[in-house]
């Protein structure tokens, strides 16, 4: 009895090893497999496609930070055999279409973000839209992370945003907006109505005091506008002198600040408290003739709904802003926390990417940091060109170092 | 609490095989029994537990106190360098009559890793390539607990055997970044055996092991924390999930099986085959056990072995090969928000190779009061890793020679003098490497200075010392002290000191 017995054991013994060695990789998930992907490359509104005169397609894979670069060939399509993954899509381009039956060439673009990839085949239409032109004043560079203390504690103070004329005239920022999103770049939400692509949804308005010719701005030449425009060097010396800015934030009791030599730019909407991780998209705005703040905040109050979700129910919530019509906007740039970041809070017509300092959240690495825009080279009358494709993953170097910290 | 915990199992393990060391035999005797080179020689053997009947002629029971410094410069960024290691260490075995064995053993171990870097996970050698991982890392001070058993019993042609264990392991660092990691280690072996023709037995086993690791990241300061990594191996990782992801957790079973032969009664040859086949996943529990990446390693192995008598000489020889191969596979994600990713693909990308053909022998002499044993060998190994995408490869060939040396000299008041000097030089016959490098200065410095490292040749020798003798009337006990020294010809060299105190009975 007992030899059959491990006999048996024996036997069970071996199986079971046998077993246990064999393949248990039965997924039909192979993943060496490519998807053959063909973008169609649809009309912007309102107007149709004569000619595409150039395009290219950027495709970042966001798992493995792969970039493809794909030209258009014709047939307003591009097609190419590309690995299962999750996409950002940049397009860039320069159409030929009719406006008022007289051809005109344009540039348009486009981001797409998180854009999946997969199966044996796939079609992805691409929407393109016209992009706005400045050659006015653009924001050259925001310093918002804030710097370490000898000490090692954080110091916020002494944000600042640079200000500069790329234009080759004198410039007046008198009456001039400028405005901070309502929408967060890491909080995607399914806003209704979405009036993206017409106008901006704006949070906090600020503008620049001045009765038309106050604050000029020369070709080439910067100001800086500060959060607080005093010399924060008395308070922590790794940080800067900021007592030559030109304009500063005020809010009440908090920028009571005693021979401030800055303008103090005057709260029209909420109030600007600019975020230290940068997810807030900013912006230049330029009111037509006729319109007021006053009437700003009143006509152009934008109500919205959305369903928050939270630990995974969804609550209904109401919320308002502040809309700001795209064709306003001089200048805009969305800020984001790269490994957080989820969409643009802009129309791809008035900023097409994103820049960024901080890596995570809580990103150590971030303090003494800003997003600067890339120089072109310099024009006839020796001032820097900076370039601006409304494409802020293009146009910025993200988490350099400020062009104020000269110490 | 956790020491004392692990004290009276250790106690707990003494007491029980006390009354078994009470034995007439020698205490020569038995320790130069068990420190016997053909023991070694024939290891492969005792893969199953069922052949445990034969392992040793006495029962022997000893605890060990060890203290180990070890100033190491020349390793792999991920395994660090400098360790100070304190260990308690018990172990017995005890024939309970001439059909029936029982056997332990309980360790535990103290002690800090200098400057680790590049791996903030434990049991590197287990779940690499897939560490989590961040350019600061530091000092890692871990604890480790080990207990094991094990019965064999024979029944009629029949033997049969199981054995247990358990090893848990705490790593934990005091400053920013915390990584604290618990990993645990659960397995069992069962074998049978069967006497054919009273001249050779065949044996088969078994195993099985469940692998745990908890991996959990803090940091106190309030100005912020450094990049974390989901490593994916040559210097790859997921770019998606970098950034804060505090907590990894690795689920794995190994299981194996393998057969042996061997003559019965003297041992005079054996032949083992056998398979392992590791498979682990990385979870992250900061997004409901997302899994990121899973990994699958099958081991096969074989051993041979023929050993002579000729007079009062024992000559042998042992042939040895091991052939592994670990596939890492990825997931692919979508972000559907900042804390919510979809997998929506999976790729194998990561694969390590590892060939190895040992040839060792062993040489013993004894006389009245001396044995004398060589064990040469000689070894060649082939290592290979590859990245698919973005493609990198190493390629690694070496070839390694030395010997093992023993004299073990009893004197007439029966105490034992052990003196043992191991030496070995690798040389490398090949590599050969590409590397695609990343957009971080810090990951392409660190796969450039561990490649270095691998390919280094280097010659490293150890001495050792050992003296077993009676205290009178009270217990029998051993010193022992050991130094090893690793030379490296472009490199700064490696080397450790160990002191032990212990007694058997």
């Amino acid at each position: 009895m007992i030899k059959r017995l491990l006999q048996s054991l024996c036997l069970l013994l071996v199986v079971l090893g046998f077993n246990a060695c064999s393949s248990d990789d039965n997924s039909n998930m192979t993943g060496d497999e490519q998807t053959f992907v063909t973008f169609w490359i649809n009309d912007p509104q309102d107007a149709k496609i004569e000619e595409i005169k150039q395009m290219t397609i950027y495709l970042t894979e966001l798992n493995s930070n792969k970039k493809t670069e794909l030209v258009y060939e014709g047939d307003k399509k591009i097609q190419k055999a590309l690995p299962t993954g999750t996409y950002d899509i940049t397009v860039e381009g320069v159409i030929t279409h009719k406006v008022n039956g007289v051809v005109e060439e344009s540039k348009v673009g486009n981001f797409i973000k998180g854009v999946v990839i997969s199966g044996r085949e796939m079609t992805k239409a691409i929407d393109i839209v016209f992009k706005t032109s400045s050659t006015g004043f653009v924001i050259e560079e925001v310093f918002f992370a804030g710097t370490k203390t000898p000490q090692g504690l954080q110091y916020t103070d002494d944000q600042y945003f640079k200000i500069t004329n790329n234009s080759d005239e004198v410039l007046y920022l008198d009456g001039m907006l400028f405005v901070q999103s309502k929408f967060m770049t890491n909080d995607k939400q399914d806003y209704t109505p979405n009036i993206m692509s017409e106008a901006l949804s704006a949070g906090a308005i600020l503008q620049f005091p001045g009765k038309g010719k106050d604050h000029p701005v020369e070709p080439g030449k910067s100001v800086i506008f500060a959060e607080n425009a005093i010399n924060h060097r008395e308070f922590n010396s790794n940080s800067i002198d900021l007592t030559n800015a030109e304009f500063q934030n005020f809010r009440d009791g908090v920028h009571d600040v005693v021979g401030l030599k800055a303008a103090k730019m005057i709260t029209i909407h909420d109030e600007l408290v600019v975020n230290i991780q940068g997810s807030y998209a900013y912006a230049l705005v330029k009111m037509p003739e006729g319109m007021t703040t006053e009437k700003l905040v009143v006509d152009n109050i934008y109500d919205y709904e959305y369903e928050m979700i939270f630990g995974g129910e969804a609550y209904p919530s109401v919320d308002s802003a502040i809309k700001i019509p795209n064709s306003w906007i001089v200048d805009a740039v969305n800020l984001g926390i790269a490994d957080e970041y989820m969409w643009n809070v802009t129309s791809p017509s008035v900023d097409m990417g994103y820049t960024y300092i901080t890596q995570h959240v809580g990103d150590e690495g971030r303090y003494g940091k800003a997003v600067r825009r890339h120089v072109l080279g310099k024009n006839a009358a020796g001032n820097n060109v900076l370039k601006d494709t409304n494409n802020s993953t293009v146009d910025f170097a993200p988490a350099v170092r400020p062009s104020l910290f000269k110490y | 609490m956790k020491h004392f915990h692990f004290g009276l199992c250790l106690l707990s393990l003494l007491s029980t095989v006390w009354g078994y060391g009470q034995q007439s035999d020698s205490l020569a005797i038995k320790v130069k029994e068990n420190q016997d080179v053909i023991h070694h020689f024939e290891e492969p053997i005792y893969v199953n537990p069922s052949h445990y009947l034969d392992y040793r002629k006495y029962s022997l029971t000893s605890f060990e106190i060890a203290k180990q410094n070890s100033k190491n410069e020349t390793t792999l960024a991920q395994e660090g360098k400098n360790r100070d290691d304190l260990s308690f260490q018990a172990n017995a075995y005890h024939k309970l009559d001439k059909h029936s064995a029982v056997w332990g053993s309980a360790t535990y171990q103290q002690g800090k890793r200098r400057d680790v870097m590049w791996n903030e996970s434990a049991d590197y050698h287990l779940i690499f390539p897939y560490v989590v991982a961040d350019s600061v890392g530091g000092d890692i001070k871990y604890e480790d607990y080990h207990i094991a058993g094990g019965y064999a019993q024979r029944l009629g042609k029949y033997n049969i055997g199981i054995s247990g264990f358990y090893k848990a392991k705490m790593e934990y660092r005091n400053i920013d970044p915390r990584p604290k990691n618990l990993s645990a280690r659960l397995g069992g072996n069962i074998g049978v055996s069967r006497v054919f023709k009273e001249f050779f037995t065949i044996g088969v086993n078994t195993s099985i092991e469940k692998y745990t690791q908890k991996h959990k990241m803090d940091f106190y300061s309030p100005t912020g924390f450094p990049v974390i990594y989901e490593m994916s191996g040559m210097g790859n990782f997921n770019n998606l999930l970098k950034g804060k992801r505090r907590e990894a957790y690795y689920d794995g079973w190994r299981y194996g099986t393998s057969l042996q032969v061997y003559d019965t009664y003297q041992k005079k040859w054996f032949a083992t085959v056998g398979m392992n086949i590791f498979s682990f996943e990385k979870l992250l529990p900061d997004f409901y056990d997302l899994q990121v990446s899973k990994v699958k390693e099958v081991e096969h192995f074989f051993s041979v072995g023929k050993l002579f008598d000729v007079q009062a000489t024992q000559l042998g020889v042992r042939l040895d090969g091991n052939m592994k191969t670990r596939k890492g596979t990825e997931n692919l994600f979508v972000n559907v928000s900042a804390t919510n990713y979809l997998k929506i693909g999976q790729e194998e990308q990561y694969k390590y190779e590892n060939k190895s053909l040992r040839l060792s022998g062993v040489f013993k002499y004894g006389t009245l009061n001396s044995v004398y044993s060589i064990l040469p060998y000689i070894g060649i190994t082939q290592e290979v890793e590859r990245y698919k995408k973005p493609y990198s490869k190493t390629d690694i060939q070496y070839t390694y020679m030395g010997a093992d040396l023993q004299w073990m000299y009893t004197f007439k008041d029966r105490s034992l003098l052990t003196v043992a000097s191991n030496w070995k030089v690798r040389q490398t016959a090949k590599e050969k490497a590409t590397f695609n490098y990343g957009n971080s200065n810090a990951i392409n410095q660190m796969l450039l200075d561990n490649y270095a490292v691998q390919i280094a040749e280097y010659w490293e020798g150890s001495f050792k010392v050992r003296y077993d003798f009676a205290l009178p009337k009270v217990i029998d006990v051993f010193v022992g002290g050991e130094y090893y020294f690793q030379n490296y010809k472009q490199f700064q060299n490696n080397s450790s000191v160990m002191m032990s105190l212990g007694i058997t009975f």
